[in-house]
């Protein structure tokens, strides 16, 4: 995965997307584009109110406050509806374990949501691909994809964890959050 | 026959030329210091640490994840493992242009995440010699009228709003990290899709 690429897909709510090599290929429906007219274009503005809305009742305080700084994430899967509206985001980064689930956002719509699901799902089957995730996204998930062991959780992250004994689940601090408890999902490269 | 201890004094009173390294938000994962720079004779990787590093080493290179790291035996710099990708306009004695590109980012984007800084190099590289020389000037230019007379000099104005612009993107993602809003909004991502509205 190519650290200094920013790549952008749209894909339309109700896609099968039942082939998702794309993601940790870097091929179509990715597309190449200079970060700065990204941010210049309608799409991000589109991408952050959705983000905003949906975070800021998650909570109030800990939220980006401009749509610039979501440009941390340098891989987008935009969600777009029959008249090319943006109605979901999932965002991802290139990290030393591979592809890392970064945010999402819907507009809270039935086919976005679904569309948002079926695409992490497929997501974290891919070889390099992982999430941290916890309540309604883990039991979502834990049934469809691989859980990774606490341990080889904690050379991904590269930080301390407490595991838990089930061999999976941690706890770890989480900035200005506190401790929180979470599991790897997916196939992260796991540092030897 | 020199005692050990000996040995370790003398290399400790060498330059402080070390490992530059850094993290993602743009601070030495050493020393904590921003930006690239030169750490203290501590944080030169045993070649036998390296050894057993190299695979994460490489990993975090190749991720962005840190810029080089410097290496040699008793803390003495001798060789220096780098991202191939940042340094690949030198590494590959790429055109004059490119080069330059690489000082003016490595100035002015220091703290920017790879994706910013690829795409600022592959932007400035295709300016004119004449503008790199004059964009080289914004880091030292303070004032709205200092960088008012910049613009009027290059032949492509537009470079330097995009540059601008570039430094502005960097800063908001360094302040979010240093904020934690990432961890926190990662975090958040487990229950984003009950939300509604």
């Amino acid at each position: 995965m190519n650290p200094g690429a920013f790549l952008i897909a749209r894909i339309h709510t109700g896609d099968e997307l039942l082939d998702l090599d794309w993601l940790a290929d870097e091929g179509a429906p990715f597309e190449p584009q200079d970060p700065i007219d990204f941010l210049l274009g309608p799409e991000i503005q589109e991408a952050y109110e959705l983000y905003r809305v949906v975070y800021s009742v998650l909570d109030a305080k800990l939220n980006v406050r401009m749509p610039e700084a979501l440009l941390e994430y340098n891989r987008w899967v935009l969600i777009v509806d029959a008249t090319g509206k943006v109605v979901g985001c999932v965002c991802f980064k290139t990290t030393d374990g591979g592809l890392k689930l970064g945010i999402l956002a819907t507009d809270g719509t039935p086919e976005a949501k679904s569309t948002a699901k079926r695409l992490i799902r497929g997501a974290l089957r891919l070889d390099g691909v992982y999430a941290e995730v916890s309540g309604a996204l883990e039991r979502t998930l834990i049934k469809h994809v691989h859980s990774v062991p606490a341990k080889d959780a904690a050379l991904v992250l590269a930080k301390p964890i407490e595991p838990l004994p089930d061999g999976f689940h941690y706890r770890r601090k989480i900035a200005n959050v506190g401790v929180r408890q979470k599991i790897m999902v997916g196939l992260p490269h796991i540092p030897r | 026959m020199t005692p050990k201890t000996a040995q370790k004094t003398t290399y400790s009173n060498t330059p402080k030329t070390r490992k530059v390294t850094r993290s993602k938000a743009g601070y030495c994962k050493e020393c904590g210091e921003p930006g690239f720079h030169i750490c203290g004779s501590d944080h030169v990787h045993k070649i036998g640490e390296t050894r057993t590093r190299l695979p994460q080493m490489v990993s975090s290179l190749e991720s962005g994840e840190s810029a080089s790291y410097v290496v040699g035996a008793y803390g003495k710099p001798s060789a220096a493992l780098v991202s191939y990708a940042r340094f690949r306009p030198l590494l590959e004695k790429g055109s004059k242009e490119e080069r330059f590109a690489l000082l003016i980012a490595d100035e002015l984007l220091a703290e920017a995440p790879p994706h910013l800084w690829t795409s600022a190099i592959a932007e400035l590289s295709a300016l004119p010699k004449c503008d790199l020389l004059e964009l080289w000037k914004l880091t030292a230019a303070s004032t709205d009228s200092e960088i008012k007379s910049l613009r009027a000099r290059l032949r492509h104005p537009d470079a330097l709003d995009r540059l601008m612009l570039r430094m502005r993107v960097a800063q908001s993602i360094g302040e979010a990290r240093d904020a934690g809003l990432y961890d926190a909004a990662e975090s958040m991502a487990s229950s984003a899709l009950g939300g509604s509205r």
